[in-house]
């Protein structure tokens, strides 16, 4: 502690990027920081609800968020286009974590631990590649959360209004469930507490999409399982309860791996990145959401014209 | 070291409330917990209400060996708060991810320590709280609730060295976040948190490193504001006169919007003073005025008596001369002289009346005070001179009025409600006959009998049906007959080109001459007259 005794001098942020320079930082611009600047403030209204939103539940450091770049990463690297929605901008908060995702996955750069008591929402339009009628572009709002959030509803204890605003509203909303390979077992009943709470609130199991993912499978020694009984058994054992639930309703469950980490010098970092279960839940959403696979083969109309042409 | 701190602390909850500083400390703690806080000193249920000191990880982040200050303004439970905060990177346990730290602050309420101070006791308590829960850059427990602390030894000074806080806005938040590059020793953090009491009027929270590292990542995001306030820049100070200038500007706008103001009120004051000055005047010379017709009248009104009582005279004395034999035809014609004298003698004085009282309903009109034009449209130049001089009575006979018309008007409605089947024949018939009556239509006059009525709309219809542009008057007649054989048929079948002559009245340009006969040149007739018994 205040032991930086040397002499300090003004920053200089590399010559890249034109903004980061310090005489940049004039009064004139700073009036247009001001102006541009987005505040993190209490939401409280839901603006733009024609959308499909997808709300990541799991404790701190399940992965919701690595979940969520990896898919985001899938979407528009090999299934089509991710854009923001024409005429909603995102927040420069939203933006910022965008392109972090984008960059830091490339780079095997895992995501940041994420702030409690704020809902960052990401709105996109996703354009499929493929061409089929059946299988229209849509619009997706990710619903990036932090996990302390979540374990506040432990026994009884109720969401931060930020995101009790999302629970309550009448939106579609899509629900992925996460839990690691390694911390399941500590899951099982927050994830039912969760369930109860969706209940509580009028949204029926029967009818809303659920997925659990098994995140960090690649703890287990493996990217992939050997057979569906393999996830099924290891569901059974250390969530019981939760496991009793989705055959009860019916629900899906995945396993999820982003590939190989490597820890090094106090830092994780991912050797190979493998986005093959990325694909399974993305093309989960998608489905659920339309009713078509994202993979559809077309209709048979569809298939005789691109045979022909 | 460890001499210098006080004696271990506890969870907050266990013990009672101490004053109104408060030690918080806080850190992530990854799965399951994740970000925590917890009140070591201080107020246990403010604990329940306050914001997190959890850092937003996508406009700053924590490197090796960097810590962070800030101050920050809250208004929770009716309370105003400040808290000086103090960040120092550490990792969770068994996670390599980044954006984690551990931390601590001391949050006040109401009123603010020294400065000196609370520097002082922020930093005993933060190296407290690394030497005893941190190794390797690791936090070695999983909650907040587990740190092992120990009371700064100036702790208890603190409620000796309190100050009020400056005139500060707790209620207006901006959630605009500042963040300043500049050296956070002991005696520079001392000015930049007293500057920052005012710069919370602006910014939510103000947070300070002296880490480049950091500085770079949080001017790279460009979530915060971020300033630089090192070496030639002076960018906090700068924030400082900004403020200042800005609130002077306010305050000169301020007092020349009440310049203004002043301006605007003796304007409307002198505009209204004037208005009532010339109403006075007004009204003055409509007294004098009426002074002059009342002693008019008082003259008129012996010559009245004279007049009368002189006429009366001669009577008597024509009656006289008559019972005592005078010449009848001379006695007669006297009388009638005379009568003729008296009766102009009265005209005069009737006429010169209503001289008088028109020219003073000109008079009030140039008054035209509200209640007068309201009285004006009634067209009472009687009623309207008493109303001018100010006779109360009138007032009962607006309400007389008032309320017979609204008797009138019910009963009307009642009869219409009630009568609705014949309402539109009668209706139709009696206008129709006072029209009649009005204009003395001679081709109207002229039938037997005389039309009381036209056909409602139905049957009009009916007869407009069978109407062609350009057929002749005498066929538009036969129609009407026919369509119409008891209202109309029955009464006029020898008087069909009287008529037709009554149809061409009552419908100016349906018809055109064309040598002497009579071609429709409309598609419809609105007035067609007929007979309706009662």
């Amino acid at each position: 502690m205040s032991t930086e005794n040397e002499e300090l001098n003004p920053l200089t942020f590399g010559n890249e990027d034109e903004s980061l320079k310090p005489l940049s930082f004039g009064p004139r611009n700073n009036e247009n920081i001001t102006d541009n600047y987005v505040p993190i403030g209490n939401v409280t209204d839901i603006k733009n609800k024609d959308s499909n939103f997808v709300f990541f539940f799991g404790t701190a450091e399940s992965g919701k968020s690595v979940i969520l770049s990896s898919m985001l990463y899938y979407l528009s690297s090999q299934a089509g286009v991710l854009r923001p929605v024409l005429g909603t901008p995102n927040t420069k908060e939203a933006q910022v974590l965008l392109s972090d995702f984008f960059e830091n996955i490339r780079k095997g750069i895992l995501p940041n631990r994420t702030t409690r008591d704020q809902v960052t929402r990401l709105d996109l339009v996703f354009e499929p590649n493929n061409k089929s009628k059946n299988v229209p572009p849509i619009n997706l709002t990710f619903l990036e959360t932090s996990g302390e959030n979540h374990n506040e509803i432990r026994r009884g204890g109720s969401y931060h209004s930020s995101i009790e605003l999302y629970l309550n509203a009448n939106i579609p909303l899509s629900f992925i469930i996460v839990t690691s390979y390694d911390n399941a077992h500590k899951d099982d009943t927050l994830i039912n507490e969760f369930f109860d709470e969706l209940q509580r609130k009028g949204k029926s199991l029967k009818s809303v999409n659920v997925i659990l993912v098994v995140s960090k499978w690649d703890k287990s020694g493996r990217l992939d399982v050997a057979n569906e009984n393999e996830l099924n058994s290891f569901i059974n054992e250390r969530l019981s309860r939760t496991s009793q639930r989705i055959d009860t309703y019916g629900l899906s469950k995945t396993y999820y791996t982003i590939g190989n980490i490597h820890n090094a010098n106090g830092s994780e970092k991912i050797t190979t990145l493998s986005l093959s279960t990325a694909e399974v839940l993305s093309k989960w959403l998608y489905e659920s959401i339309v009713g078509f696979p994202l993979d559809y083969e077309g209709t048979i109309w569809e298939r005789i014209k691109s045979s022909i042409f | 070291m460890r001499g210098l701190f006080g004696k271990e602390l506890n969870q907050v909850s266990s013990r009672p409330m101490e004053n109104n500083v408060n030690l918080v400390a806080f850190g992530t703690f990854g799965n399951p917990s994740g970000f925590k806080q917890t009140f070591f000193i201080g107020n246990s249920e403010l604990a329940k209400h306050v914001r997190t000191f959890d850092l937003n990880t996508n406009a700053v982040k924590l490197f090796p060996n960097t810590n962070i200050y800030g101050i920050r303004k809250e208004y929770t439970g009716g309370q105003n708060i400040i808290s000086y905060s103090v960040y120092s990177f550490a990792k969770e346990q068994n996670s390599e991810r980044s954006g984690t730290f551990i931390g601590s602050s001391i949050l006040f309420v109401g009123s603010i320590a020294v400065e000196n101070i609370t520097i002082k006791t922020l930093n005993e308590f933060q190296e407290n709280l690394l030497n005893k829960n941190v190794k390797n850059d690791t936090i070695l427990v999983n909650d907040s609730k587990q740190f092992s602390v120990n009371k700064p030894s100036d702790f208890d000074k603190i409620k000796y060295n309190l100050k009020e806080i400056e005139v500060l806005d707790f209620m207006n938040n901006s959630n605009k976040v500042l963040f300043v590059y500049c050296e956070t020793k002991p005696d520079q953090l001392q000015f930049y948190f007293e500057q920052s009491i005012d710069l919370l009027n602006v910014y939510d929270s103000i947070f300070f490193t002296q880490s480049q590292e950091v500085a770079g990542f949080v001017a790279q995001r460009g979530i915060f504001k971020f300033i630089q306030n090192v070496g030639d820049k002076n960018e906090f100070e700068k924030e400082i006169q900004q403020l200042k200038l800005e609130r002077e500007i306010k305050i000169e706008n301020s007092i020349s919007d009440l310049q203004k103001e002043i301006m605007y009120l003796k304007e409307d004051k002198n505009k209204k003073i004037n208005e009532c000055r010339r109403k006075i005047a007004e009204y003055e010379r409509i007294d004098q005025n009426n002074d002059k017709i009342i002693k008019d009248f008082k003259k008129e009104l012996e010559k009245i008596e004279n007049i009368y009582i002189e006429f009366e005279n001669k009577i008597k004395k024509y009656s006289s001369q008559m019972k005592s034999g005078g010449v009848f035809g001379d006695i007669i014609k006297k009388y009638k002289e005379s009568k003729f004298d008296f009766l102009e003698s009265i005209r005069g004085i009737e006429e010169k009346k209503v001289i008088d009282i028109v020219s003073e309903a000109r008079v009030s009109n140039v008054v035209k005070s509200e209640a007068v034009l309201s009285m004006e449209k009634g067209n009472d130049c009687k009623y309207e001179s008493k109303r001018s001089v100010g006779d109360k009575s009138n007032k009962h006979v607006i309400r007389v009025d008032t309320f017979l018309l609204l008797v009138l008007w019910i009963s009307t409605l009642v009869y219409f409600i009630l009568f609705s089947e014949n309402a539109e024949h009668l209706e139709n018939r009696d206008e129709y006959a006072q029209e009649t009556t009005n204009t003395q239509v001679s081709a109207m006059s002229s039938l037997s009998p005389i039309p009381n009525a036209e056909l409602i709309e139905k049957d009009r219809r009916n007869v407009s049906k069978g109407l062609r542009y350009n057929i002749k008057l005498t066929e538009v007649v036969e129609l009407i007959f026919r369509k119409n054989p008891n209202q109309i048929g029955e009464y006029y079948t020898g008087q069909k080109e009287l008529y037709g002559k009554c149809l061409m009245e009552k419908n100016e340009h349906c018809f055109q001459d064309s040598i002497g006969t009579y071609f429709f040149v409309r598609d419809t007739l609105l007035h067609i007259p007929c007979i309706i018994v009662r």
